[in-house]
């Protein structure tokens, strides 16, 4: 053994190559042989065998059947066609939504205002007051009742309308 | 052989980005074109070394495929043609294989994920450049494990997995019985294990 060339504490960890086997060692030598002899192995079933699989297929990568590279090919444009397709209904959705929102909140913010109205500067309402400017001519001894109450009452009606009118910022 | 537009003038990188464009515009027989053209060098050397399995690098392979047809509309070209960009998605599709996996090979996900952060940052270069950086990097990974380990692990494993020599006749010049050289293997391969850890860990700690 070189000890120069290799990390003691690695080399020092594995176990020297003649020592005697245990049951054990024996077992999974036994498994990886089968596992290396198998001519159609499957990952994952024998990890030390994948492990050796790996190596040699780094150390001398093997070439992919032209057929099989033709089938592979013409299944993923077929697929990558189909994922684009449907990433571009994603992002019309996407968009359609996005745009829908900004416009229920525009709409929203409109509607708040409009139904606010602009606040009226200064609102001059007609107040509670005496109904004598209603009556400069001097009142009659006798009669006349119902037409001064039918006067006053379409006054203060003038009033309310005004008054409505006023808040609601249409006058 | 090596694909036609690796170390060809300016005519094949011309009719390369004449199909790179009619791809983009949605023509599958430019697309099938590309990827005919890259893909089994692409196998070979970046798939293949990296994800240790024949099946595992050809559904990585057809993971690529569908991943450019998918995104080529974001293809920016460059004077060094197709296959840089193709070899970086490639090496992402490896990475999350290999963040699935979990298991034990010659190459990690925290090794191929340095390659793609590498590939964010370094000049896309010619493909034939390309594919001899990733042969000798996969076999001197290999080498490098190799020296590791006590030379008479190394030896069985480069007689018996990388020369793919019969069993009895790899024993017979070992001059051990053959269920001696099967525990023999065994021990290899084992060391062969701890070792691959024990360098990831090295990386780790030197990142």
């Amino acid at each position: 053994m070189d000890g120069k060339k290799h990390p003691p504490d690695l080399l020092d960890s594995q176990p020297h190559p003649d020592a005697p086997a245990s049951e054990e060692e024996l077992t999974a030598s036994a498994r990886l042989r089968d596992a290396l002899e198998d001519p159609s192995p499957v990952l994952g079933r024998s990890p030390e065998a994948d492990l050796a699989r790996s190596l040699a297929l780094s150390h001398a990568p093997r070439d992919i059947d032209p057929k099989e590279h033709r089938a592979i090919v013409d299944r993923a444009i077929v697929e990558g066609a189909r994922r684009a397709k449907k990433r571009q209904r994603g992002v019309v959705i996407r968009v359609t939504f996005g745009v829908s929102a900004i416009v229920a909140v525009a709409a929203s913010v409109l509607f708040y205002f409009n139904v606010r109205g602009p606040a009226p500067v200064a609102m001059e309402l007609a107040v509670t007051r005496s109904t004598q400017p209603l009556f400069p001519e001097r009142f009659p001894q006798v009669g006349g009742e119902s037409a001064r109450i039918d006067r006053i009452a379409m006054a203060r009606s003038a009033d309310l309308r005004e008054n409505r009118f006023a808040r609601w910022g249409v006058r | 052989m090596l694909p036609r537009v690796t170390g060809a003038g300016d005519d094949a990188l011309e009719r390369e980005r004449e199909l790179v464009v009619r791809a983009q515009a949605g023509d599958r027989v430019a697309v099938g074109e590309l990827l005919s053209r890259h893909g089994t060098s692409l196998y070979r050397n970046v798939l293949l070394p990296r994800l240790g399995s024949e099946a595992a690098a050809k559904d990585a392979l057809s993971e690529t495929y569908a991943r450019v047809v998918e995104k080529i509309d974001r293809f920016t070209w460059q004077n060094v043609g197709f296959y840089p960009w193709l070899r970086t998605v490639a090496l992402r599709v490896a990475l999350d294989a290999l963040r699935a996996r979990k298991r034990m090979l010659i190459w990690d996900a925290e090794d191929v994920e340095r390659e793609v952060d590498a590939t964010s940052t370094a000049t896309p270069v010619d493909q034939r450049i390309s594919d001899a950086r990733d042969r000798d990097a996969a076999r001197a990974k290999v080498e490098t494990a190799l020296a590791k380990i006590n030379p008479r692990y190394a030896k069985v494993i480069r007689m018996r997995v990388l020369e793919e020599r019969p069993r009895d006749e790899v024993a017979a010049e070992l001059e051990v019985s053959p269920a001696t050289f099967d525990v023999l293997l065994h021990r290899a391969i084992a060391a062969l294990k701890k070792t691959l850890e024990a360098m990831s860990e090295e990386a780790r700690d030197g990142r």
